[in-house]
């Protein structure tokens, strides 16, 4: 008999090679699934919205993520983003399991992205709901010295009451959805009417529990052990979406914030006055009414004036000092 | 073989390999299992609002606003503290105002705001203010933005208390409103508006701000339930708070609608009636939480409109609590001027029609002038012609005239008060003068300085000694002489005038040294006394006919013009203002007027026939008690206190003949300037008191004085008077008189034998003047055909001496105007030759 020597090396790596190869096959065609997290610490306007759904879509589309976890610390923004990123996380709920961590706030819009997701997390510090629209108030359909137009309505857009009803249909939209979205939650569901929805309290954390605004009290793992219960998986990887993507973007305030009204009156400084928003109520609308200097000037007498004090001059108050050194409001 | 099985299960083997992996991935760990199931949530759709296209409503035609003659008060709008208010959005407001006979003012400031530094620095308006309000008939006070200062609180005040209607209204969704700020003003009335804003979110208007009202339930024991006006009415506020106070709520918020700020409550007060009784000023507030509900878009919303036309109702009822200050708020359309009981008006009085007429106009009042008689003859009531009254008089000619003092309860009291005053007199050589100084005839002179008392009011017994100082003779004693009251004297007190004169001796005359003082009061029924000099009285009188009378009453002219004064400006401080009279203060004058109207006299230098070239001040240079350095001119004093209706004046005789002859005169009206005082007559050559045309002219004693006082210091007078003097006033007719040769010069070119008057005549009997003829010469008599035949018409006492007094003394006993005009004429030239002469 011959010995072939060389047989038995060949032989193990012949194993060796296809073990290989099975495992790539086994890692290619059966990864290892992997909850995805998403930060979105901004205010919601067209550009930090397309970058959600730039996140969004891919999660949607790679089968590896099990899940979302979309952590939110936003106090709203345009209305029109909003709703684009409630209808959006709406179909990757569809998909895949969605799953919100509050961290810090979710008001107006910020809520109303959450309202998408399959549970709700949120610190019991946090702040939740403020459910509602906030516009510049309805003005009559008027004419410009300088300008020649066709129908009555092409300068104002609509009259002094279809503004008053669009803005109420906005709301009526919101709320609407708000509470379909919640009343069909599973874990704890809304236990208030649209009316209580409506009114548009922002709630603490625990509160927000009370009346089913979230599902739990928690922390991000919460929410990643959720997404994973629901995603039906147990052993999973927590990926950082922007990274696992390669996305060289992060959907977060440009500076560091030191008011929300710092950031709403640089990233809305070019909105129309005619604007709509859902945002958190404790943030002045950024170019709602530019007030003429001598407003400004009796305004600022007021600021001054000892016991003729109130939360709401204190903002306008606030707010004109801001326009003032920005250079807005004149 | 062997070989061939070998590399067969090694092939198997790594096919085993190759498929382990995916193997325990996908069926032992299950990586790629997912049990995710998507909620089951349906989807939700929204369908689309219909855009609820309004049913235009079509105008109505509103008729002509309500036709009042008398245009009424505006509605004053406060943007004198800087409301963020749109004055367009007072469109609808001010169109329903319109329709109810009232305009809107906007009340403007002048603060300049950007220079404030601090808005404490926002200044005080309310005189501002005050001058605003002073016709308004209501204030709207929406949002202000700076704080209303007490001052000007206390103007609101009185405003509201005077009848003035106030709406005040404190807006959430209007810039810069305060309700703390707010309530400043709003509390003195027992207004609070709360630092919330009502919403509703189960039934609004388009948005949860805009939540509806109902009318308030009816409640016992309130101010004011609500009116009928807004019963069943759909009114939707736009933005609002909720009030509360001592008010009377006329409008709340459903049971659904619910406060920021109120939390666990329903039902807010938004539209309340508030006011203080104990102020004077309840139900004269409205109070409302909204103030979009009145503006367009919104008016034509619901009933909202109803709301407009309700709070438009509210500023135009009432009407203001006018008093005297609120001239001439008070009068009627047609409006009477009557210059009391005077039959001409002069340019003044004429002047001052003119603007009480420009003043009544300004209000859409007429004003007409009227004779003496508009008082006295009022229209029947009811009648078209029945006017109110302005009626402008002095006090004399009310109490004589018209029964206007008596209606007001008011009563004309004169005291007279002797006073005994230090004189100094500069002793003559010879002999020391005794003169008779009281009644008795036992009197001696140091009886004089006994008489120093205080006598009844009305019945004076005074005793006068005009002391002159004759030229003669060192050889002849002095003689004095006195006379005694005559026993038969028709007077009820015993008075005694005294004349010491003799001739021949050269004496200086003790001055008198007592002085009657008559002081004039108003008495009131309630024992009230008002100096008459020194107070100006405007009545305000409803005359049984329904029309009013307005008053304006005072010692002399100088008092009704300052009346007339106060009306024209509405300045009644220092006045005391009651319902139907006000007493104003009217300070003393410094330096009484004088008046040259009716001749061509002046008071400045003058060349004239007959007067001595010199200026004469008003005041003289001269003080009472020292004659003055020259004397120039002719001082007529019409004494026409007592002057009927249609009564001609003597004084226009002597007028015409003075100044035919060349002489300068200046004319003195008693009636209107009052009486003259020593200073005014001081600087005159020659002065004449004529009453003679009045039937009832006389002088009083204060007169006498008066006029002794000028004569004692060397000047001349002619009292011209049917009963010129007090105490000798037995009345008798004259028919006709003779001429005397005594003094030849007087009745030059007057015709011998009996000279008829035109008109018989009541004067007083003058024969105890020349009782002893030696000190008086008698120019004129009555004549045969009169009773008491022979007694003095015309009497002289004179000094002829070369004495620097050179005082002269002339008694014309008639009215001249009774004699032919060509007799008085050559009697008053006569006068003045003889009187002016050195």
């Amino acid at each position: 008999m011959k010995n072939n020597s060389w047989e038995l090396p060949v032989s193990l790596g012949f194993l060796v090679v296809c073990l290989a190869v099975g495992l790539l096959i086994g890692e290619i065609s059966a990864p290892k699934p992997a909850i995805g997290v998403v930060r979105f610490a901004d205010v919601l306007y067209p550009d930090s919205v397309n970058r959600l759904l730039q996140v969004v879509n891919a999660a949607m589309s790679d089968d590896r993520i099990a899940g979302v976890v979309l952590e939110i610390d936003s106090p709203g923004g345009y209305a029109t983003s909003s709703e684009s990123a409630f209808y959006s996380l709406l179909q990757l709920r569809k998909a895949k399991p969605l799953v919100v961590n509050i961290d810090g706030i979710a008001a107006s819009g910020g809520y109303y992205m959450a309202v998408a997701a399959n549970r709700i997390y949120a610190a019991p510090s946090s702040y939740i709901g403020n459910v509602g629209v906030r516009g510049p108030r309805p003005f009559d359909p008027y004419i410009d010295p300088m300008e020649l137009s066709t129908g009555p309505f092409k300068l104002a857009g609509a009259s002094r009451f279809d503004q008053i009803r669009q803005i109420e249909l906005l709301k009526t939209a919101f709320v609407g959805n708000v509470v379909h979205q919640r009343s069909h939650a599973v874990l704890n569901p809304l236990k208030v009417d649209a009316a209580a929805v409506a009114e548009a309290k922002l709630y603490a954390g625990s509160e927000a529990l009370g009346i089913g605004y979230i599902d739990a009290e928690g922390s991000r793992n919460d929410a990643v052990k959720a997404a994973g219960e629901l995603a039906g998986v147990t052993d999973y990887d927590v990926v950082d979406l922007f990274d696992y993507f390669g996305f060289d973007f992060r959907i977060e305030y440009q500076e560091p914030v030191f008011s929300f009204e710092d950031v709403v009156t640089k990233v809305f400084a070019a909105a129309p006055a005619s604007a709509i928003y859902f945002l958190d109520s404790r943030i002045s609308l950024p170019n709602v009414t530019p007030r003429s200097t001598f407003e400004q000037h009796l305004l600022q007498l007021r600021a001054a004036a000892p016991l003729l004090r109130s939360p709401l001059l204190d903002l306008h108050s606030a707010k004109t000092q801001n326009q003032a050194a920005t250079g807005k409001g004149d | 073989m062997l070989t061939f099985l070998r590399r067969f299960l090694i092939m198997v083997l790594g096919l085993i390999l190759l498929a382990l992996p995916l193997v325990v991935r996908d069926l032992g760990w299950r990586f790629n299992e997912r049990n995710y199931t998507a909620p089951n949530v349906p989807e939700l759709s929204f369908s689309a609002t219909p855009a609820p296209t309004p049913t235009a409503l079509a105008l109505t035609n509103v008729a002509l606003g309500a036709d009042d003659e008398l245009r009424r008060g505006p509605v004053v709008v406060d943007f004198a503290h800087f409301s963020f208010l749109n004055p367009a959005n007072l469109q609808p407001l001010s169109d329903a105002l319109a329709d109810r006979g009232l305009g809107l003012r906007y009340w403007i400031s002048t603060v300049d705001t950007m220079a404030l530094e601090s808005s404490a620095q926002f200044p005080d308006q309310s005189t501002d203010l005050a001058a605003q309000l002073k016709d308004a008939s209501a204030l709207v006070v929406i949002s202000p933005f700076f704080l209303w200062t007490q001052q000007e609180i206390a103007v609101a005040e009185r405003f509201v208390a005077d009848g003035g209607r106030l709406l005040l209204v404190s807006d959430p969704d209007i810039m810069g409103d305060f309700p703390s700020l707010v309530n400043i003003l709003a509390e003195p009335f027992g207004v609070v508006f709360h630092d919330d804003y009502l919403y509703d979110t189960v039934r609004n208007d388009g948005n949860f701000t805009f939540f509806f009202v109902e009318n308030a339930p009816v409640q016992e024991d309130t101010v004011a339930n609500p009116t009928g006006e807004l019963a069943d009415a759909t009114i939707v506020f736009y933005g609002g708070r909720s009030i509360s106070g001592n008010v009377a709520t006329q409008m709340r918020s459903v049971d659904s609608a619910l406060s920021s700020l109120r939390t666990g409550q329903s039902g807010f007060t938004t539209v309340a009636i508030g006011g203080v009784a104990g102020r004077g000023t309840a139900g004269r507030v409205l109070a409302l939480s909204d103030f979009d509900v009145l503006t367009e878009a919104y008016r034509v919303r619901h009933d909202n409109q109803r709301m407009v036309d309700y709070v438009a109702d509210f500023l135009s009822a009432d009407q203001r609590i006018q008093t005297m200050p609120d001239f001439p708020n008070y009068l009627g359309k047609t409006v009477t001027l009557s210059y009391g009981a005077r039959s001409a008006i002069d340019a003044n009085l004429l002047a001052q029609g003119a603007q009480l007429q420009q003043r009544l106009e300004e209000t859409g009042r007429t004003l007409t002038l009227s004779n003496g008689q508009a008082l006295s003859s009022p229209p029947e009531a009811g009648d078209a012609d029945a006017s109110d009254l302005i009626y402008l008089a002095d006090y004399t000619t009310t109490l004589t005239k018209t029964t206007l003092l008596a209606d007001l309860g008011v009563t004309i009291i004169t005291e007279s008060v002797t006073v005994t005053i230090p004189v100094e007199v500069a002793p003559v050589d010879t002999v020391p003068t005794e003169s008779s100084t009281e009644s008795s005839t036992d009197s001696t002179p140091e009886d004089t300085e006994d008489t120093n008392t205080l006598r009844e009011r009305s019945a004076v017994t005074a005793t006068i000694v005009p002391t002159v100082t004759p030229t003669v003779t060192p050889a002849i004693s002095d003689r004095l002489t006195t006379t005694e009251a005559e026993e038969d004297t028709a007077s009820s007190e015993p008075l005694t005038v005294t004349a010491s004169i003799s001739t021949g001796v050269s004496i200086t005359s003790t001055m008198p040294q007592t002085r009657v003082v008559i002081t004039t009061y108003l008495e009131t029924a309630e024992g009230l006394r008002f100096l008459a000099d020194e107070t100006v009285l405007v009545a305000q009188v409803e005359r049984d006919n329904g029309s009013l009378l307005l008053a304006v009453l005072g010692a002399d002219r100088r008092g009704i013009d300052a009346g007339v004064t106060r009306l024209l400006a509405n300045d009644f401080s220092d006045c005391v203002i009651g319902p139907v009279m006000t007493f104003c203060s009217l300070p003393p004058a410094e330096t009484p007027s004088r008046s040259s109207g009716g001749s061509e006299s002046s008071q400045t230098d003058e060349s004239t026939a007959g007067n001595t070239n010199s200026s004469k001040d008003t005041g003289g240079s001269s003080k009472p008690d020292t004659p003055p350095t020259e004397r120039t001119g002719i001082l007529l004093i019409d004494d026409n206190r007592a002057a009927g209706s249609s009564e001609q004046s003597e004084a226009d005789l002597y007028l015409q003949a003075l100044i035919g002859a060349d002489h300068s005169v200046d004319l003195w009206s008693a009636g209107e300037q009052g009486t003259p005082t020593a200073e005014d007559m001081s600087a005159y050559a020659w002065v004449i008191w004529s009453n003679g045309g009045y039937a009832d002219g006389k002088l009083s004693i204060e007169d006498m004085d008066l006029v002794f006082g000028y004569v004692r210091l060397g000047g001349r007078l002619t009292i011209s008077s049917r009963f010129p003097l007090p105490g000798v006033e037995e009345p008798s007719t004259v028919r006709d008189m003779v001429i005397d040769t005594a003094i030849p010069e007087l009745v030059d070119g007057l015709p011998d034998g009996s000279i008829p008057l035109d008109e018989e005549q009541t004067a007083a009997n003058l024969t105890p003047l020349a009782a002893d003829e030696s000190g008086v010469q008698i120019a004129l008599r009555r004549g045969p055909d009169s009773e008491d035949a022979e007694a003095p018409l015309l009497v002289v006492m004179n000094d002829a001496a070369t004495t620097e007094s050179g005082s002269r003394f002339m008694l014309v006993g008639i009215g001249l105007n009774g004699l032919p005009k060509t007799v008085s004429s050559v009697l008053i030239k006569n006068m003045a030759t003889w009187m002016l002469a050195e």
